[in-house]
């Protein structure tokens, strides 16, 4: 063979190493929404706001409650809108929001702020002495059980990870903030020279977080769909305005728009935050004011309760249902389908009209985590 | 192409012409001085409570923490402290000196018993009976064994630190000697001399030598020794099981956190022009 037709198929073998563009891992935005945006001010929700806010809940789940002797309750992102829920500035309490992924080389994210009162916050007690901020970005997220034997079938299916984002918080006082809100995301390093002309970075963040497995420094931080909080001390601080600053670490590619919500609230994390404080926040792209997607309330009240099983037998597309062994729902069926009708059935029983088991137990119906306009 | 090869070799060799002083670290060697009338320390009596002093005595020298700093600011505290960077946050009473480098001349070292703790200082002591004598005859606290009684040899003394701490010689035992190497004072007279070395500190032409001795208080404790659940080593021994205290990993960048009345302060703090030279630093100023 002649060295020319050694090139040749050398530049064959080449060429043929060019065979997949990779955009399938690229988001493609949809909507308009921006990549940068500064959401403006924010009040700080007191601990009963709080409580009413997470009681919040969507139109069907709403109706659930009612028909069980509860009273109706308004979605949060209605609850956020409402004028009545303002600080005494006018302030919203709380905001559900939407970016697209950034153009390379530029950070994309929110900022918006928040001012310590003049006067010392109280609950009636001592002097409020900390905040807690809080950002959950789209939607939820859980470690699949994998284990041989006993697995946890509540988690025998995996994560959709498609469908999840992740923002990453940081939390300065505003005097230290680089950035320009609403054109260019910042941080809140600075700069210390000693009298010999050393120069140190200093980080002025104090977003700690300190909570289970993201406990760690200003740097550390939740992985996707998480929600990320962390508590700033306030006390003797009054007047001062802080910033809070959502960095865009991965937008969903499922849609290329990655959505949230965020608030503060009095306190210092402990015991009010998780998952399941800021439901709601995985948002509709196409749609300029936030509207819950269609199923999302209803994965967030199946994760919340931890019945991940349960809804995503139902809903699997929901779920990864590509990568779910087989026997996935094998433990749902057995009870929510003892005569292997089939999924309608199944769902028609979990959904509207409850089950006695095979040992005489009476299961109730669980309409809560059943999507009305779900098509798998 | 002999000349070609030349030439190749000449390129190759300049490839080694890096030399490692371009590094701004150094390990900088001195001397530590501490007169002796600053060495003098006031205890009670732990059965009477009566005060009483112990002078000239190097086993009364308490752990010296030494930096290299930018400058000192006799402005900040009633004693030369130095220079630091912007408050942060609300855990800490002054910004952080952000020294170049640092060393301890003594350190505390754990004692094999748990009476023992934070009380035993590397570099103070030539023998394990040295050690039983000073707490019996001077600070009148003897050394207490696991078991409640007074440890009254060097060969019980040594042989339960070797079995508790699985040693097999003295080298191996901070506080015997110069064990492990720790520096060792010596009897110069007026003062008590050490060497010392801060290895691989940031050197910048300006920079000063600064520190102070932890001075025992009157229960031989030490502020910069801390004890208590889960702080230091844990000794797992049958049923001997405590922890054995640590020092704070930020007594050089916050010492005004753990400088109390009684410690003694380097007042004029020699600054290092040439970091191949020694310095000698004296420990003079007693925070009253």
């Amino acid at each position: 063979m002649s060295n020319k037709h050694l090139s040749i198929l050398f530049g064959l073998l080449v060429v043929t190493g060019c065979d997949r563009e990779g955009l399938d891992y690229l988001p493609v935005a949809q909507g308009d929404h921006p990549a940068v945006v500064d959401i403006g001010t924010l009040g700080i929700m007191s601990l009963d706001q709080l409580e009413e806010f997470k009681a919040t809940r969507f139109a069907a789940q709403s109706a659930v409650i009612v028909e069980r002797g509860g009273d109706a309750v308004v979605s949060p992102i209605d609850w956020c809108a409402d004028p009545a829920h303002v600080d005494a500035q006018g302030n919203p309490l709380c905001f559900f929001g939407q970016l697209s992924g950034s153009t390379d080389g530029v950070r994309g994210g929110a900022t918006y702020s928040f001012q310590v009162p003049s006067d010392p916050l109280s609950d009636g007690g001592d002097p409020i002495s900390s905040v807690c901020v809080i950002v959950d970005p789209e939607s939820v997220f859980w470690n699949q059980s994998i284990a041989p034997t006993e697995r946890e079938e509540t988690y025998a299916f995996p994560d959709f990870p498609n469908d999840d984002g992740d923002l990453d918080l940081f939390v300065g006082m505003t005097s230290y903030y680089t950035g320009s809100p609403g054109v260019e995301l910042g941080d809140f390093k600075g700069f210390y020279t000693d009298s010999l002309g050393r120069q140190l970075e200093i980080e002025y963040g104090e977003c700690i977080q300190a909570s289970g497995t993201r406990r760690g420094f200003n740097a550390a931080h939740a992985g996707r769909a998480a929600a990320e909080f962390c508590a700033i001390e306030i006390g003797s601080r009054y007047g001062v305005p802080f910033t809070v600053v959502l960095d865009t670490f991965s937008v969903p590619l499922d849609d290329g728009v990655l959505s949230y919500g965020t608030l503060v609230v009095e306190g210092d994390c402990r015991g009010v935050v998780d998952e399941c404080t800021v439901r709601g926040e995985s948002l509709e792209p196409t749609v300029d004011t936030p509207v819950a997607r269609d199923c999302t309330p209803e994965l967030e009240e199946a994760s919340c309760s931890a019945r991940m099983q349960d809804f995503c037998c139902l809903h699997p597309t929901m779920c990864w249902d590509e990568q779910a062994p087989e026997d996935a729902c094998d433990t749902f069926n057995e009870v929510w389908d003892p005569n292997n009708e089939g999924i309608e059935k199944a769902r028609d029983n979990y959904c509207n009209l409850g089950i006695t088991t095979a040992a005489g137990d009476e299961l109730e119906p669980s309409p809560e985590l059943c999507c009305a306009a779900y098509e798998g | 192409m002999r000349t070609s090869t030349t030439l190749l070799l000449a390129l190759l060799a300049s490839g080694c012409a890096y030399s490692e002083d371009a590094l701004q670290h150094f390990d900088v060697r001195g001397k530590v001085r501490i007169p002796k009338d600053m060495t003098t320390i006031t205890v009670n009596d732990p059965e009477t409570g009566e005060a009483y002093t112990i002078e000239n005595d190097v086993r009364a020298i308490g752990p010296i923490w030494l930096g290299v700093y930018s400058g000192v600011d006799d402005r900040l505290f009633d004693y030369p402290h130095p220079e630091v960077g912007p408050v942060l946050g609300t855990d800490n009473p002054t910004g952080n000196t952000y020294p170049y480098g640092s060393m301890s001349v003594g350190r505390p070292d754990w004692g094999c018993y748990q009476t023992m703790n934070c009380k035993l200082i590397t570099g103070r002591y030539s023998s394990y009976d040295d050690v039983i004598e000073f707490f019996r005859d001077e600070v009148r606290d003897p050394v207490i064994n696991q078991l409640g009684d007074e440890v009254t040899s060097g060969i019980e003394y040594r042989e339960h630190c070797y079995e508790t701490g699985y040693l097999t010689s003295d080298q191996e035992v901070g506080f015997i000697g110069n064990g492990g190497g720790e520096p060792y004072f010596e009897d110069m007279g007026d003062y008590f001399e050490a060497e010392t070395t801060i290895y691989h500190t940031l050197w910048l032409e300006g920079a000063v030598v600064w520190g102070w001795m932890d001075t025992p208080s009157r229960t031989f404790d030490f502020s910069t020794c801390q004890e208590g659940d889960s702080l230091g080593w844990q000794v797992f021994y049958y049923d001997e099981q405590y922890f054995t205290g640590q020092v704070p990993i930020d007594l050089l960048n916050f010492p005004s956190k753990y400088i109390f009345q009684g410690d003694v302060v380097v007042q004029d703090p020699p600054v290092i022009d040439d970091p191949d030279k020694e310095f000698t630093v004296e420990i003079n100023f007693r925070y009253e």
